[in-house]
């Protein structure tokens, strides 16, 4: 019954004509990143987070999360109908989606795509809504020490998912952890790496940061190639899918949605990741493993599935425990907090208008997608067609205003472009960007845990091994770590940063 | 990546030794009462580390493959193009709350479409302008930012 009372809520508050714009602008947004190639969620949210400044927290969490599974479902468009993967997670439908656009079925293929992606929706915020209260509950017995523990876990995970190098990655968390900790120090008032500039004592922006990192970076990328696409021009005909289509999708769909929701919860990968596991599962256990590669169905319905499902799961640890699964939910988090709101398990409690109607959104969310996607194909084919070389001052320009509106400062700005030649070095040089972000937003917290643990502790680290979900925790984060070290475990490895 | 892997490891070798001396100035405090200079000091001990570890694997790397160069990277790719964009954005970083934003957008457009790209004159002014005047309404009118309108907008308008 109380579950049915907070939907009821959840809904008075989504359905308010201001937040079911947000939602509506939020997966409009999310699609058109999804579509394009060469700007993810990360760098449409931290491009629009200063705009949502002029909203209420609600109206602005609710359009950041429509841009996150928005950009899910955009991103097969692109896949399907030019082989190039609109977001990093649709990477696989290129490989059945594409072939079954050249055999004249990009139809059915966008179609399935669209309503797996719904049905797998749907079903990841049920299993939020079912899983996130009592995991909440429980979260608020976990002390210091316990956070310490799963927050090492989370960024431990991130790394060895992530990347094909670990110590490469590992330096990336050490570096956001360092440029986390610059500005004046919260428990003794000194000022860290300032450098005597006043803007430095709050700290490096969480929003130049990222959009110097994910925006400027790849543009300086994109613009030393020459990006060519090729549109597959067919006639986009019958988007529903036959009888014998959803004969073929409806158990990869369902086995999608389940893995992708709790690869979903786990740090790390996410919706990427689940995506690959959906495709290798499905071939696996098909009985025409001949036919993936070569415009199988069911190689689209199961990892479409799979990275929208992941979504829903990706929340259940920030609203829960306040530590985000993956680089989205990371920048959620600053975003939350720079409206002065605290994720973990007393959001729920002191914000329920947040929770219930962020996950309410999301379902309306999945239902206006369905809507908008498959009657506004031919506008997002359109969409693909406009050149970089048009797409790339305007994504410049948008990222100028928008780091410059947050605090009016030309640092930031500076910081931003800074950050952007780091990025494209980082790249170059096969450094990931995304552990770097997860430390730098957690690195405070971090810290923070740590000491408070020790205080507690009288300075033994034996805290964080006697008390049991610490001692998981720790003990789970080692043995990643030392993971290549053990072959049977290293040697699986390679497969992840090969399908990366 | 050998050779490569050796160069950055080596600049990320000097940021560990900066943050370890950084920190070490901070103070470190004790066990009991950590310093604000105590997470920082072990994440640069810990980063020479691993810049020492990359810095192996790439010799190694080298020794299997040897002559791979770091400027490999870049070849074959239009490298003066992400050169120029930045120095442009550093221009405009440095000029646009002086010069303005309409103004400022406007030149950096015009060098994006005309310097970096190759449009026709004509069609990258208009565009250029049109741009500028567009995010201006709608960033400083409609959503109330305030976009510096520098020296020179305060004597053209």
């Amino acid at each position: 019954m109380d579950l049915l009372d907070n939907l009821a809520y959840g809904f008075s508050v989504a359905l308010t004509p201001t937040n079911l714009f947000c939602c509506f602008i939020g997966v409009f947004i999310g699609t058109l990143v999804g579509v394009l190639p060469g700007i993810g969620p990360v760098g449409a949210m931290s491009l629009l987070l200063p705009t949502t400044f002029y909203i209420s927290p609600i109206s602005a969490i609710i359009m950041l999360s429509g841009i996150y599974y928005g950009c899910m479902y955009g991103g097969s468009t692109t896949s399907i109908l030019v082989n190039i993967p609109g977001e990093a997670a649709s990477v696989i439908t290129c490989l059945d989606g594409y072939q079954m656009a050249r055999q004249g079925r990009a139809g059915p293929a966008l179609g399935i795509a669209a309503f797996g992606s719904f049905i797998a929706g749907t079903f990841s915020i049920a299993g939020l809504m079912l899983v996130a209260p009592p995991l909440a509950e429980a979260a608020l017995k976990f002390g210091p020490p316990e956070y310490f523990a799963l927050m090492v876990l989370g960024m431990t995970l991130l790394i060895y998912l992530a990347s094909g190098s670990i110590p490469k990655a590992l330096m990336m968390a050490i570096v956001g952890i360092v440029l986390g900790s610059v500005g004046i120090d919260a428990t003794s008032g000194a000022q860290r790496f300032t450098f005597g500039i006043l803007e430095l004592n709050d700290g490096i922006g969480i929003v130049p940061l990222v959009m110097g990192l994910f925006g400027i970076s790849e543009v300086l990328l994109n613009v030393e190639q020459s990006l060519k696409r090729e549109i597959f021009e067919t006639r986009l005909k019958r988007l529903l899918p036959s009888r014998q289509d959803w004969k073929e999708s409806a158990k990869p769909i369902a086995r999608g949605s389940i893995l992708g929701f709790f690869l979903g919860i786990l740090p790390g990968g996410g919706a990427l990741i689940s995506s690959f596991v959906s495709y290798a599962i499905e071939k696996r256990i098909s009985k025409h493993p001949e036919k993936f590669g070569h415009g199988a169905i069911e190689g689209v319905a199961g990892p479409e599935s799979a990275n929208n499902s992941a979504t829903g799961g990706a929340f259940i640890p920030l609203l829960t425990l306040g530590i985000p699964a993956n680089v989205v939910m990371a920048l959620l988090l600053g975003a939350l907090m720079i409206y002065g709101l605290q994720p973990g398990p007393m959001l729920m409690r002191n914000h329920p208008e947040i929770f219930w109607g962020v996950v309410t959104s999301m379902y309306i969310g999945n239902g206006v997608l369905l809507i908008l996607n498959l009657p506004l194909i031919g506008l997002w084919v359109q969409v693909l067609k406009i050149p970089y070389r048009i797409l790339f001052p305007l994504i410049l320009i948008f990222c100028l205003i928008g780091v410059y509106s947050v605090n009016y400062s030309v640092t930031d700005v500076l910081i931003m472009i800074v950050c952007g030649v780091l990025g494209y070095l980082m790249k170059k040089f096969k450094y990931e960007g995304a552990p770097l972000v997860l430390a730098y937003i957690l690195g405070p917290m971090l810290e923070m845990a740590l000491r408070q643990s020790l205080t507690i502790s009288n300075g033994s680290f034996y805290i964080f091994f006697t008390r049991p979900i610490a001692a998981i925790g720790i003990a789970g984060a080692l043995l990643l770590v030392f993971s290549p070290l053990l072959p049977w475990i290293g040697k699986k490895r390679p497969g992840l940063a090969e399908a990366e | 990546m050998g050779r490569a892997d050796q160069y950055s490891s080596i600049f990320w070798l000097i940021f560990g030794s900066a943050v370890v001396y950084g920190s070490y100035q901070l103070g470190l405090g004790n066990l009991i009462h950590p310093g604000p200079g105590f997470l920082p000091f072990w994440c640069g001990v810990i980063l020479i580390g691993l810049s020492a570890l990359v810095f192996s694997q790439g010799k190694l790397a080298q020794r299997i493959e040897p002559g791979a160069s770091p400027w490999d990277l870049w070849v074959g790719l239009k490298w003066p193009k992400p050169i120029g964009v930045t120095i442009a954005l550093l221009t405009y970083a440095f000029t646009f709350t002086h010069v303005g934003f309409i103004v400022s957008t406007t030149f950096l457009l015009l060098f994006l479409f005309k310097a970096i790209e190759t449009e026709i004159w004509r069609r990258a002014i208009m565009a250029a302008l049109l741009a500028s005047i567009i995010c201006y309404s709608v960033f400083a009118v409609w959503l109330q930012v305030q976009l510096p309108r520098g020296y020179l907008e305060g004597l053209l308008f």
